[in-house]
Formats: structure tokens, C-alpha cells, sequence
């Protein structure tokens, strides 16, 4: 029961770590097999989500760095944003109950999902065009 | 000639600027709902770059984000180091497989398939 349980969890951490470094927003796995399967509180799911999340993206920076995959102009600036969004995202979340933050995320989940299957085909996912501009 | 570069810039610089909302609302998602938001960032990549280059620059955008981010839930004490241990491992391995991964599949299957599991997922949160 006990090796059960640990290899639910380990099938549940390696499907976040491969999706997310795809960068399909893998994190969705792990919250969702911690609060749905686990029982454990969604702030608490969240948290351990984003400290999974760091030595796996950490991996793939590595990786693809070396592989020439990244385009490093909207690296810097991008994230600089997305960080400054994070500090108000993160004291937002001190507001909800963890009820409150299940529901959050399950209507967050359900829009990507519907998101995700209605999304059109780009013809580049085929090709591996590659046309980034210079800034 | 030069008044058609100029504008081409414009255009260029416009478009560029387009991205810094979604980067803002996807670092608020990160904070908030601690994931990373990249399902956000990814299709406006898409635009310039080739599908594997929008997914890799997508992970290195989210990576100080979520940096910010679990600093402030251990701060408040969400959540714990010792909390990950048992998931580390496992996504590590899982993150060197989907690199790999990523340089020669294409990922249409996997995002339906995974979409429909967030649907799922999500009833499941929204009416329990």
C-alpha cells in the first residue's frame, strides 16, 4: 500500500516534470494529484508545485541553452514582468481560503483545458520555422 | 526605404509590447495559483518563434518567476523544503526525458490529451 502510494506520487511528478519542460504548464499534474488524490491543501500543493517546478526548469534552461532553443531578448524583460505580477499574484492568493483556491484553480484548469482543444494548428509546430525578429 | 524600415520597427516594437500584459497576468496566475502560466505565454511566442524555440524561452521566462514566487510561499509559510523532497526526483527525471522529448516530437497529441485532463481536473475542483 505504501509502494502504492509512492509510485502514484512518482508517476505523478515525472508526467509534471516532462510536461513542464515542454513548457505546457505542466504544473497542473502535480497540484492536481496533490489536492485531488493526496488531500493536501491547495496553498500547500501550490507551493510545493512551484519548488518542484525549479531544479526540472533549471534542467531544461540547461538543455536547451545548449541546444541554441532559447531566444534570449524576450527572456530578460518578459520575466522581469512576469516577476513584478508574481508579487501581487502572491499576495492575492493570502485572500482565499483554500476552498476558495481549489475553485480558482479548477476554473483556471477548465479555461486552458477548453483553451488547449480548440487551439488552432500553427503550421510552424510542423516546420521548426524559425522567424524571430531583431528588437 | 528608410521610412518603411522605420515603421516596420514601429510594428516590430508594438508587437513586442503586446507580450508584456500576458507576462504580467501570467506572473499574477504564478503568485497566485502557483503554476506557471506558461500555457499563456507560449501562443504569444508562437508568433515569432518556431514552436520548439516559443516552448524553451517559455520555460526560462517562468523559471525567475517562479523563483519569486516560492520565496514568498516559503516566507509564509505555505509550504516547506522538505515538502518537495518526495516529488523531486521524479520530476527531474521526467523534465530530462521531456527535453529530450520536445527536440523531436511534436506536441499536438500530447496538448489534447492533456488538455481534456484539465477539463476533467477541473469540474472535479470547481464542484467538489
Amino acid at each position: 500500500m505504501i509502494f502504492m502510494s509512492w509510485l502514484i506520487s512518482g508517476i505523478a511528478a515525472f508526467i509534471s516534470g516532462l510536461i513542464g519542460s515542454m513548457g505546457m504548464g505542466g504544473g497542473g499534474v502535480l497540484i492536481i494529484y496533490l489536492t485531488l488524490i493526496a488531500k493536501v491543501p491547495q496553498s500547500t500543493a501550490q507551493g510545493i508545485n512551484l519548488l518542484f517546478f525549479l531544479p526540472t526548469a533549471a534542467l531544461a534552461v540547461i538543455y536547451y541553452t545548449k541546444k541554441k532553443m532559447i531566444d534570449w531578448r524576450y527572456v530578460f524583460p518578459l520575466s522581469f514582468l512576469g516577476t513584478l505580477g508574481t508579487v501581487l499574484g502572491s499576495g492575492l492568493c493570502g485572500r482565499f481560503d483554500n476552498s476558495g483556491l481549489t475553485k480558482l484553480f479548477g476554473i483556471f484548469l477548465l479555461f486552458m483545458g477548453v483553451v488547449g482543444i480548440f487551439k488552432k494548428e500553427n503550421p510552424s509546430e510542423t516546420e521548426g520555422r524559425q522567424t524571430g525578429y531583431k528588437i | 526605404m528608410s521610412i518603411i524600415k522605420t515603421a516596420e520597427n514601429d510594428a516590430k516594437k508594438k508587437h513586442f509590447a503586446k507580450k508584456f500584459p500576458i507576462c504580467f497576468l501570467s506572473g499574477i496566475i504564478n503568485g497566485l495559483l502557483g503554476a506557471g502560466g506558461g500555457m499563456l505565454i507560449v501562443p504569444t511566442l508562437k508568433r515569432e518563434l518556431n514552436a520548439r524555440s516559443a516552448h524553451a524561452t517559455t520555460v526560462a521566462i517562468i523559471l525567475p518567476m517562479s523563483i519569486a514566487s516560492s520565496i514568498s510561499y516559503l516566507n509564509r509559510g505555505r509550504v516547506r523544503i522538505t515538502d518537495v523532497m518526495p516529488y523531486a526526483p521524479f520530476g527531474v527525471i521526467g523534465a530530462a526525458v521531456g527535453a529530450i522529448l520536445l527536440t523531436r516530437l511534436r506536441s499536438k497529441h500530447l496538448r489534447i490529451v492533456f488538455s481534456l485532463f484539465m477539463i476533467w481536473a477541473g469540474i472535479r475542483m470547481i464542484t467538489g
